[in-house]
C-alpha cells in the first residue's frame, strides 16, 4: 500500500500517512474551502488501510487551527482509527496544543470525550 | 445553493443511514428481532450523532468568539491608527508651518545684506561720482542730500523687492525637493 503525503498549504494542513512506519501526522491549519474534498481522498486511504494496519499505530495531531466542516472530517478519521482499535490494534491518538492556545486545548478534550481510542492530550514545550 | 450541497455532505454518511433506516421502517416484512436490532443501532447512531453535533456547536462557538475577538482588536486597531494618522497631519502642519517661517527668517536676512550691499554701492556711486558732477555743473551742494534722501527712501522698497524674489525662489526649489522626495 502506497503513502499518502500532502504538503502543508496556508489553508491546508501536511498530511503524512506512511503505512510502513507506525506514526501518522496531521499538522498545520485546516480551513480549506471544501473540507469533505480535501479529506474524501485520506478518508478513501484509510478505509483501504483499515483492512491491514499496523500492529501498532501512533496518530499525531498538531493542528494551530481548522474550521467547523473539518472538525467533522476529523471526526470522521478517528472514527476509522476507533475501527482499528476495536479490532484489537495498539492505537493512539495524540493531540498537541500550544500552552497559550486553550481553544485547541478545549477542541481536543471534545474530541476525546466521542471518540473511543486511546486519547493523549499533550502540550507543546517551549 | 453550493453551500447547501457543501454543508450535506458534511454529513452524508448520516443522511445515507437515514434513507437506509427509513427504509427499512417501510418495510413489512422484518421480523420483531430484527426491528429490535435495527432499533438499536439507531439508538447507537443517535447518541453518537449527538455527541458529534455537541463537539460541532463547540468548535463552532470557539471559532466565531475567535473571530468576534480578532474583529474588535482590528477595529481597536484602526481606531489607533487613525488617531495616529491624524495626529501626524497636525504635526506635518506644524512642522510646514516651521519650515516656511524659517525660510522667511533666512530670506529676510539674506535680503537684508543684499540691499545693505546696494545701499553702500549707491551711497559710494552718489558721495564720489555724482555728486561731484552735479555739484561742478549746478554749484548746489543741497543736491547731495537730495541724493541720499533718494537712496534712503529707495532702501524698503528694493527690500521688499528682494525678498519677495528670494522667498519665490526659495519656495520653488523647496517644492521641487518635495517632488523629488
Amino acid at each position: 500500500m502506497e503513502a499518502y503525503y500532502l504538503e502543508a498549504t496556508p489553508k491546508t494542513p501536511k498530511l503524512d500517512f506512511n503505512p510502513e512506519a507506525n506514526n501518522f501526522v496531521i499538522s498545520g491549519r485546516s480551513i480549506p474551502e471544501n473540507s469533505i474534498e480535501f479529506y474524501k481522498p485520506l478518508l478513501d486511504w484509510l478505509e483501504k488501510y483499515i483492512n491491514n494496519p499496523k500492529k501498532s499505530i501512533n496518530f499525531e495531531v498538531k493542528l494551530e487551527y481548522f474550521n467547523t466542516s473539518s472538525s467533522k472530517c476529523l471526526v470522521e478519521i478517528f472514527r476509522k482509527f476507533e475501527k482499528i482499535h476495536q479490532a484489537g490494534h495498539e492505537l493512539t491518538i495524540e493531540w498537541y496544543y500550544d500552552e497559550e492556545d486553550e481553544d485547541m486545548q478545549e477542541s481536543g478534550e471534545d474530541f476525546k470525550d466521542i471518540i473511543k481510542v486511546p486519547f493523549r492530550m499533550i502540550q507543546n514545550k517551549g | 445553493m453550493a453551500k447547501a450541497v457543501v454543508q450535506s455532505d458534511v454529513f452524508q454518511a448520516e443522511i445515507d443511514f437515514l434513507h437506509e433506516v427509513r427504509a427499512l421502517a417501510e418495510d413489512q416484512t422484518i421480523p420483531e428481532a430484527k426491528v429490535k436490532e435495527n432499533y438499536k443501532a439507531l439508538c447507537n447512531k443517535y447518541e453518537r450523532l449527538i455527541g458529534e453535533a455537541k463537539l460541532l456547536t463547540s468548535v463552532s462557538d470557539r471559532l466565531h468568539s475567535k473571530l468576534n475577538e480578532a474583529n474588535e482588536k482590528l477595529k481597536k486597531q484602526f481606531d489607533e491608527i487613525n488617531k495616529i494618522n491624524d495626529d501626524l497631519k497636525v504635526n506635518n502642519q506644524l512642522l510646514q508651518d516651521t519650515i516656511d517661517q524659517l525660510v522667511k527668517a533666512k530670506v529676510g536676512r539674506k535680503a537684508s545684506s543684499i540691499v545693505l550691499l546696494i545701499a553702500i554701492i549707491l551711497f559710494i556711486i552718489s558721495e564720489g561720482l555724482l555728486e561731484p558732477l552735479v555739484e561742478q555743473e549746478f554749484g548746489n551742494d543741497q543736491i547731495g542730500f537730495i541724493f541720499k534722501l533718494g537712496i534712503a527712501i529707495l532702501l524698503k522698497p528694493i527690500d521688499v523687492i528682494v525678498e519677495r524674489y528670494m522667498m519665490r525662489k526659495a519656495l520653488k526649489s523647496n517644492s521641487s525637493r518635495v517632488i523629488n522626495h
